[in-house]
């Protein structure tokens, strides 16, 4: 299936016109650093437990889809050079393959004059049908997202992704 | 809040103008008394989209009831089997589609993307949430056929890309795999950095085919 531009928070679909002064400058070509968070997520009747390493996870187990697991451990976190147009790939723990490719970077206009990366994701797998075929993301520099479901282990992955 | 399914629907139809005689009166009646169906009919209202949320609703029932969904997910845990998949835009799966289909595909999930705005706008007009109330937002479950509604989709396309700031996600692709995109606050450190803005998860069912 097919999704175009969601933003978050939704509401900002009907904000958009009110914020039309802060359009984004022309995109640039450029660099940035990838961070790669690999998260196994369970649900165990043995009682919650949450890596020390994962800091901002305890307040997002409030929320779906976190709040399905009570178990989180991090499996391993890596920071990867993204230049632009270059798709850079990354092996996940359960064999397949995240391939990320850094499209294009913005700098807003005023009062939003952060950087914005658009970052192309696939996740696949060799000879099998690609989990994510494609996600398109733009975001705010260290503002992460997440891409979930993966089956792992009884569990699941999250992959925490955050463009610097 | 109390109202029931069938009375969401019928608020949505006074919204849209097209109740007559006694199920108008007893709709504006209710209007007239519960704050809660009030906001609801003016969200509808107004909406910046609500002509095309109207038309969208009025064309599929399906939407209508993930409307009605959203809804119940508001009045607390059990009102609906979908409770407590809050602030969830969820796509159903669907077969791949050659190109004949992809305007409608892509134009389903822009009119489900709206809807979802909708509601998540009637609910955050309402009261303070409580501290154990976490995500106000909604869940559409998409009809399985594409809603013909490609102008306002592409309206929406185009007010999402001026919002600035948080995390917008512009494209999705997971043929045959049902995908979800969940609205999430953001992490401490990036909160901090980053005040008020959200981030989201997309969830890729595993299983391709199968929706949770």
């Amino acid at each position: 299936m097919n999704l175009r531009r969601v933003s978050t928070p939704l509401a900002s679909l009907f904000a958009g016109a009110a914020l039309s002064g802060s359009a984004s400058a022309g995109p640039s070509r450029g660099s940035a650093t990838l961070e790669i968070a690999v998260i196994y997520a369970a649900q165990s009747d043995a009682g919650a437990s949450i890596d020390p390493a994962l800091q901002d996870l305890p307040q997002l187990t409030r929320d779906q889809p976190f709040v399905r697991y009570n178990v989180y451990k991090l499996l391993e976190r890596t920071q990867q050079p993204l230049e632009a147009g270059k798709p850079d790939t990354y092996g996940i723990v359960n064999g397949r393959t995240l391939q990320v490719t850094l499209v294009d970077v913005t700098t807003g206009a005023a009062p939003h004059l952060d950087r914005r990366y658009h970052v192309r994701a696939a996740i696949g797998e060799p000879g099998k049908q690609a989990f994510l075929k494609l996600l398109e993301v733009t975001a705010s520099q260290g503002e992460p997202f997440f891409v979930g479901g993966q089956s792992y282990q009884g569990g699941t992955l999250f992959l925490e992704l955050l463009v610097r | 809040m109390t109202l029931a399914r069938e009375t969401v629907l019928e608020l949505m139809g006074l919204a849209d103008g097209a109740l007559e005689g006694e199920a108008k009166a007893r709709a504006e009646r209710l209007v007239a008394s519960d704050d809660e169906a009030r906001r609801l009919v003016e969200a509808l209202k107004a909406s910046p989209v609500g002509d095309f949320v109207r038309e969208s609703v009025a064309r599929s029932t399906d939407a209508a009831a993930g409307i009605a969904d959203a809804v119940m997910i508001r009045l607390g845990p059990g009102a609906t089997p979908n409770a407590g998949e809050e602030g969830v835009v969820r796509l159903a799966p669907r077969p791949r589609r050659r190109s004949a289909h992809g305007p409608a595909i892509v134009a389903s999930v822009g009119a489900g993307l709206v809807l979802a705005a909708a509601i998540a706008l009637y609910l955050r007009s309402g009261s303070p949430r409580a501290d154990d109330d976490f995500a106000p937002v909604a869940s559409v479950v998409l009809p399985p056929v594409g809603m013909p509604v490609p102008s306002a989709s592409q309206g929406a396309e185009a007010k999402a890309t001026a919002a600035a700031g948080g995390v917008e996600v512009n494209e999705i692709e997971a043929p045959s795999r049902a995908v979800s995109v969940f609205e999430i606050p953001m992490g401490a450190a990036a909160a901090a950095a980053n005040p008020g803005r959200s981030s989201v998860v997309i969830w890729v069912e595993e299983d391709a085919g199968i929706a949770k």
